[in-house]
């Protein structure tokens, strides 16, 4: 039987998976390209994202395989994971980037 | 005769006794037939607007005009990914438009997730017309709205079967002149004639509003003595000492550029195309005249986009000068395209007028009389083409 | 190799559509070129109001775009309507002889009445369209496809569905040996040290980051920030968090394949494989670049629902969400929401959008085609003069 996911990892590297519907607190949470399903600590809405690794504050939060910003505050497994958790890259953080690649 | 103030004809009857050649008085101002609006101003034409309030909407927009009798589609390339000063042009040219006396009324369609909102316009937009607005994506699918869309601008096509054209004095007409690819020989040919009537229309209270475009900023220093408003004197003052426009390369050496003496020499034949009022004011892109008399409005050189700045200032009738006629007119307001009569080329069927070496009285009175037949309702040569055009000048680049 | 069944044109480029389309140069023409087109049933007009009053950076990207539109390999003739001693008209009627292409100049002329110009553009019109009639397609290796990249009316699903399904599809085509276009520098913003470390070499990467900083640039000389503007509140309404995510969700439709090359506004590529052209992300101006540029088909997600076209190439809609598809199913040809409710991985839609491809290059109408969507737009640089 097909199972149905309610949620989609988009990238073997990304420590966040979005909801494809809406998850109640407690629900279990389905994640379509990852192994394990989650029990989710808070409710997340319909296109949010939810942990899928407990996060440190700081630590990056890699969507699409990719930097999409670092946590304020520590974000435990399988918690809401939004603007409130969540900054954006600084100019400086970015000119870093940029630099280090161009040298290497 | 035209030039005695005492003097006031009705365009008909002063023809109808010049051909008898005879010298008449009558105290009676010179009228036009055409739609008065609540607001007080007049219509010379009685078409229903479709506006799209963006590209994304123009093709739905033409198919209901299509679909009406009486619908004029007003489609332009604007309406999204713009900021600042070029979107806020591109929202006063449409609201603009919209409260042109030549709108019965006037639907709304945009798309939905656009920055200009069809919301936001009808929020600007007065109210003394029938208006309503909806967009593509709140409908569900352009079929949905084109026929929503045909429902309701059918039944204002029904209205304006009803709606009769009435006896108005011409100082209910705002005249839009524009001068365009013409040298200052040909020009000169011109002026005697429009300048003429120019003059007469601000004796009679009409409001003239000129484009003020490249050929005629340099003009600005001898026009800011002729303006009373301190800041058009300044304004026209600074304008005159260079072109200078809007523009992101503004680092490399593309800055003011100074004007060269043919250039100045046209302009001043430019200027004194406009006659021998005072002019009451300096508009920028889309603003209104704030009053009657003689304005300049601020323009670009594009025929399309100056035609439509015409329609958005609410001109309702526009007069083209140019060397050999242009081939495009506005959808909106009609425009009487004017060139200097060249007897070694034949008449071209897209030019209203010709300016020839005949008697300069009748040749005035010729074209007032024009004028005023446009006005009540006969089509110039363009609009029996359909020619008609609509666009947004930009003021900046899109992001 | 996937073959699909092109038109061969006499320079050897693959167009995927027959048209014949009538141009002008000029504002001043656009009523007369318009009134031309609607005479012959099943010519294309394609209108404009730039070409005249323009600063050089202006005039040169309407030139180079007016030149590659008559030019598409999609266009099978092309009647230019253009003012005497006309560079815009010179330069497209050169560069369609050039490449064997049936061209014609009719240019205002003070001899000729527009009577006299309708008729003869009318003739010369209906020759054309029967002369492309006789035209047939033939079999051709999916290197000859340049398919554009483009979003519009975007919502928070876009990067999660559509966006990354159309990265698959690229990855798929380059594969293949066939190129895609990513477009709209704007979108990039943000995410643009990901897309310059994804570049072949330095260069490629360092010319990215500078048409991104331009544009930066521009944004911020309008006394507007594009980081305090995004994500939009509904982005964060509908779950996006930054301005890197939201980026980033438009830049995955480029797929994870090296970047090859930096082009500009309607430029040619001249490289196959993945390319970025600077366009801004005002769709239809960018949809209109990416044509000029020489792409046959451009690939378009959208959330909220845009039934925008192009005169010139097919444009086909991919809806990013199950209501979208449901409700403004006229304008959408694939349903990438189908990942949402329907379990269906981003690689399945990338490979239905890979279907699609060669299914409409093969002659198969969009949606933007069966509803006559043929908005044309030059992206516009400086105030007019």
């Amino acid at each position: 039987m097909e199972v149905s996911y309610n949620a989609l990892r988009l990238h073997p590297k990304d420590n966040v998976a979005v909801a494809l519907q809406y998850i109640g607190k407690g629900e279990t949470v389905l994640i379509s390209n990852f192994g394990e399903d989650l029990i989710a600590t808070e409710e997340i809405s319909y296109g949010h994202k939810i942990s899928i690794q407990a996060i440190k504050e700081n630590e990056e939060i890699t969507k699409y395989g990719e930097c999409m910003g670092k946590a304020t505050e520590e974000i435990p497994l399988a918690a809401h994971v939004h603007v409130h958790n969540v900054r954006g890259l600084n100019e400086n953080e970015r000119a870093d980037i940029i630099h280090h690649m161009m040298k290497t | 005769m035209v030039d005695d103030p005492g003097s006031c004809f009705t365009g008909i009857i002063y023809n109808s006794f010049l051909s008898l050649g005879r010298k008449v008085k009558v105290v009676m101002s010179y009228t036009f037939k055409g739609y008065l609006r609540k607001d007080g101003s007049a219509g010379t034409r009685n078409h229903i607007g479709i506006i799209s309030s963006v590209i994304c909407s123009s093709t739905v927009t033409n198919d209901i005009a299509s679909k009406v009798d009486g619908a004029v589609s007003i489609i332009h390339s604007n309406g999204c990914a713009q900021l600042g000063d070029d979107f806020n042009v591109t929202k006063s040219m449409l609201s603009g438009v919209a409260e042109n006396p030549n709108f019965y009324s006037n639907l709304l369609i945009g798309l939905g997730c656009e920055t200009n909102q069809v919301s936001g316009l009808l929020a600007t937009i007065d109210k003394s017309k029938p208006i309503e607005g909806f967009s593509i994506q709140q409908m569900a699918g352009g079929t949905n709205t084109a026929a929503k869309g045909v429902a309701i601008a059918g039944e204002w096509s029904k209205e304006i079967t009803e709606e009769k054209r009435m006896e108005l004095p011409i100082s209910k007409l705002t005249v839009g002149i524009i001068t365009i690819d013409i040298d200052e020989q040909k020009l000169k040919a011109i002026t005697p004639v429009v300048s003429a009537l120019i003059d007469t229309l601000l004796k009679n209270d009409s409001t003239v509003v000129s484009s003020l475009t490249r050929t005629l900023e340099p003009g600005g220093d001898y026009l800011a003595e002729k303006a009373e408003d301190m800041r058009a004197k300044v304004e026209l003052r600074t304008l005159s000492k260079g072109l200078n426009r809007r523009r992101w390369e503004s680092d490399k050496d593309y800055a003011l550029r100074s004007f060269s003496a043919e250039e100045r020499s046209l302009a001043a034949e430019e200027a004194r195309l406009l006659g021998s009022h005072r002019l009451e004011g300096l508009l920028d892109i889309n603003e209104k005249p704030g009053g009657k008399g003689l304005y300049l409005l601020k323009s670009s050189e594009n025929i399309v986009e100056s035609l439509s700045n015409f329609a958005s200032v609410g001109c309702n009738v526009a007069l083209i000068v140019s060397a050999d006629g242009v081939l495009v007119t506005s959808n909106v307001i009609p425009c009487i395209s004017i060139a200097p009569q060249d007897d070694s080329q034949s008449p071209r069927d897209y030019v209203d007028i010709y300016i020839g070496n005949d008697d300069k009285e009748q040749q005035i009175a010729a074209l007032l009389e024009k004028l005023i037949q446009v006005s009540s309702g006969e089509l110039t040569a363009l609009e029996a083409y359909e020619l008609g055009e609509f666009a947004i000048p930009h003021i900046g680049t899109t992001f | 190799m996937t073959k699909f069944y092109g038109y061969r044109r006499p320079d050897g480029s693959i167009g995927i559509r027959n048209h014949v389309i009538v141009i002008n140069t000029v504002g001043n023409l656009s009523a007369l070129t318009r009134k031309v087109a609607g005479l012959v049933p099943g010519v294309i007009p394609v209108i404009h109001h730039g070409g005249e009053s323009q600063f050089p950076e202006d005039y040169v990207q309407t030139l180079r775009t007016l030149v590659g539109t008559a030019g598409h390999s999609n266009v099978s003739a092309a009647l230019v309507i253009g003012m005497e001693d006309d560079r815009i008209a010179q330069e497209i009627e050169a560069a369609l002889i050039e490449k064997g292409k049936p061209v014609r100049t009719i240019c205002l002329n003070c001899n000729l009445t527009i009577q006299e110009m309708v008729k003869e553009g009318k003739s010369w019109l209906s020759a054309a369209l029967e002369n492309s009639k006789k035209e047939t397609r033939e079999q051709c290796d999916i290197t000859e496809l340049i398919v554009g990249l483009e979003c519009g009316g975007s919502d928070a699903w876009s990067g999660i569905t559509a966006n990354p399904s159309i990265g698959a599809f690229s990855d798929m085509i380059v594969h293949e040996g066939g190129t895609s276009v990513l477009a709209e520098t704007t979108e990039a913003i943000g995410a643009e040290h990901i897309l310059a470390s994804n570049a072949i070499n330095h260069e490629v990467g360092r010319e990215f980051l500078t048409i991104v900083r331009n544009y930066d640039r521009r944004i911020k000389e309008t006394g507007e920030d594009i980081r305090s503007a995004n994500p939009t509140p509904g982005n964060m309404a509908g779950g996006l968090t930054t301005l890197e995510e939201k980026s980033l969700g438009c830049i995955k439709k480029g797929g994870s394949t090296p970047l090859r090359e930096v082009i500009s506004y309607s430029e040619m590529p001249s490289e196959k494989g993945f390319v970025f052209m600077d366009t801004p992300g005002y769709d239809v101006e960018s949809v209109c670049g990416l044509a000029a540029g020489g792409a046959q088909i451009v690939l378009f997600s959208t959330g909220k629902g845009s039934p925008t076209g192009s005169p010139i190439v097919p444009v086909i809609k991919i809806g990013t969400n199950p209501k979208v598809y449901e409700i403004m199913s006229e304008h959408i040809d694939i349903n990438a929401g189908k990942i949402i409710d329907e379990n269906k991985s981003i690689k399945d839609i990338g490979k239905e959008i890979f279907d699609k491809v060669i299914d409409v290059s093969n002659g198969e109408k969009t949606a933007a085609e069966n509803q006559l969507n043929q908005e044309f737009a030059i992206w516009r640089l400086a105030e007019s003069i």
